[in-house]
């Protein structure tokens, strides 16, 4: 069967729309990375250059003189503690949730994702104040957990309810208790679901800005945070800047691509069965 | 584990056993509750008060005043009419491009899955990271964008610097953002419409646009309709973009209810004032929401 004149322009030019689309998309990340390897002149310089001899200096300025080391130690801290207190959670919860058919528990957990998150920042302000709170890596953890905690919830509630309840009703038959079906058996069949809630839950605090922008001030300044308060610095230096942003970036993109399917079940966080 | 518990205490085990579903979910619940409630709680509290936050300087109740301040407010109505701009203008783009390129997506079978993980890039990088790149791009002097302007022989912009710009230019970098997740829900959404319509449709004689404006597209309505909610949402809440690329300015030009509401508390400490701003800001989420969320089901098209 050959392919009619009328269907094989439609074919190019869908090819050529999705072509620019993609140079579209892809533009500002391949500008980010391309800036943070050009030299300050090349960076100031117009027209700009789309392609340089790569420089490893702003990265030097990054690590060595602004000391990302730490602030990407407090970054990977606190989404490490809002991860792990959020499964420790998360995941009775949302068994309970989904073998008890708790549907109002499940949606109350959901607040913390339609709630502006600077309606609780302002009250929690004045407490944290009081209780000598701000910058401190529990109090941050909390911050982010608000927001963590109902993702991976629904992510464990999602995961868990395709688990087939004739399992639970073996583990019952053999005389375990609810505890012990979901330690012994449900757990370990749902690791790739919890790795993947995890890594998610992960970039999720990662890319928190709002929360730490208030709350982790300076000891435990996190890496968005760093790069917002490194445009102050008179001069702007873009290449510094971009460089930061690509050290940030490039983990949580690399880990996005791992989960792919999930990340867009975490986006939209149950509304499309709902 | 349960063998120890039975060991140490019978009535704890009976205890855990038949109240399960109440042991499990309350660390949960109770977590959720001193993080959620007690702010909310808060806020109804103190909005009925003067307070800048101050331990020596107790809270002066002042009745309904801060609600009545609201209608004096130029910077509040202003901050209105920005998160009604951003949220209108970028639901409306978002939408439309991101459906269309779905659809456009759907007639090919080749890289679909190559380009729909290329297509998440976008929203998976740290906004912060991503807007402050956009800002350099947007850079009147230097930035890459004006070149391309000029290089099509188009005047060159002021951007995020420029009063009538800012908000457009903000607008830009949430849709190149979050169109990707509109694409994703309505492909998703394109895969999974049944088979038989579209036969019988060929049967009769269809041809592609009756076929997208008769079949697909209402057929796709739900879909649509619950990434709509979704964008609608977040788009009333815009902060990460907004803080890194313009902080609000030039002149509040593109300060939204949600960066005033942040300026009022937590920069200039009217605790008070700012509890009166959001209780309007949850009343307008959740009047959106929900008549949002009331459009998913009828069909008209």
């Amino acid at each position: 069967m050959t392919l009619s004149a009328t269907k094989r322009i439609k074919a190019l030019l869908i090819w050529m729309t999705i072509i620019i689309m993609l140079v579209a998309f892809l533009f500002p990340i391949y500008w980010m990375v391309l800036s943070s390897v050009k030299t300050q002149i090349e960076n100031l310089a117009y027209p700009p250059r789309f392609l340089v001899k790569p420089t490893t200096k702003n990265y030097q300025v990054i690590f060595v003189r602004e000391n990302y080391l730490r602030y990407i130690k407090n970054s990977v801290i606190v989404a490490l503690g809002s991860v792990i207190f959020s499964l420790l959670l998360g995941i009775p919860a949302a068994y309970s949730i989904v073998h008890y058919k708790q549907k109002r528990v499940a949606l109350f957990l959901l607040l913390g994702r339609i709630l502006p998150g600077v309606s609780v920042l302002i009250p929690w302000f004045v407490v944290y104040a009081r209780l000598k709170l701000i910058d401190t890596y529990i109090g941050v953890v909390m911050a982010h957990m608000i927001q963590v905690f109902p993702l991976v919830t629904w992510l464990m509630i999602t995961y868990f309810s395709e688990i087939p309840a004739s399992l639970h009703d073996q583990g019952m038959i053999d005389g375990c208790s609810i505890y012990g079906i979901l330690q012994k058996i449900i757990l370990p069949l749902s690791t790739p679901g919890l790795a993947t809630a995890a890594i998610l839950a992960f970039i999720f605090s990662w890319n928190n800005f709002m929360f730490s922008l208030v709350f982790a001030q300076s000891r435990t300044m996190t890496l968005p945070i760093a790069a917002y308060k490194f445009i102050g610095y008179g001069e702007i230096d873009w290449g510094g800047i971009t460089a930061a942003a690509t050290v940030i970036t490039l983990p949580v993109m690399v880990l996005g691509l791992v989960i792919q399917r999930w990340v867009v079940q975490g986006l939209t966080l149950g509304a499309l069965k709902g | 584990m349960v063998e120890r518990k039975t060991k140490t205490n019978f009535s704890i085990r009976g205890f855990l056993e038949k109240r399960a579903s109440f042991v499990m979910t309350a660390p949960a619940v109770t977590f959720m509750t001193i993080m959620i409630i007690f702010p909310i709680g808060f806020t109804l509290y103190i909005m009925f008060f003067r307070w800048s936050g101050g331990v020596t300087n107790p809270p002066k109740f002042i009745g309904l005043n801060n609600f009545l301040n609201l209608f004096k407010d130029a910077r509040f109505a202003n901050a209105l009419v920005v998160t009604l701009y951003i949220t209108a203008v970028g639901l409306l783009l978002q939408t439309v491009l991101g459906t269309a390129i779905a659809l456009l997506l759907n007639e090919s079978f080749v890289g679909r899955k190559i380009i729909r993980a290329f297509l998440l890039l976008p929203m998976m990088a740290t906004w912060v990271a991503t807007a402050l790149v956009w800002r350099w791009m947007m850079y009147p002097k230097l930035g890459v964008l004006n070149f391309f302007l000029e290089k099509v022989g188009l005047p060159r912009l002021l951007w995020l610097s420029g009063n009538a710009t800012v908000v457009p230019s903000i607008i830009m970098i949430d849709t190149w953002q979050w169109t990707p997740l509109i694409i994703v829900i309505v492909l998703a959404g394109l895969q999974s419409l049944p088979r038989e319509p579209y036969e019988s449709a060929k049967i009769d004689g269809a041809h592609g646009w009756q076929i997208l404006f008769r079949i697909t597209l209402p057929m796709l309505r739900p879909v649509i309709v619950t990434a709509m909610v979704l964008r609608t949402v977040d788009l009333i809440k815009t902060f990460d973009v907004i803080m890194s690329a313009s902080q609000g300015g030039p002149r509040f030009r593109s300060e939204n209810l949600n960066i005033y509401i942040y300026n009022t508390g937590l920069f200039y400490f009217r605790i008070g004032y700012s509890g009166a701003l959001l209780l309007v800001y949850f009343l307008i989420i959740l009047g959106v929401t929900y008549f949002l969320s009331r459009q998913r089901g009828e069909i008209s098209f």
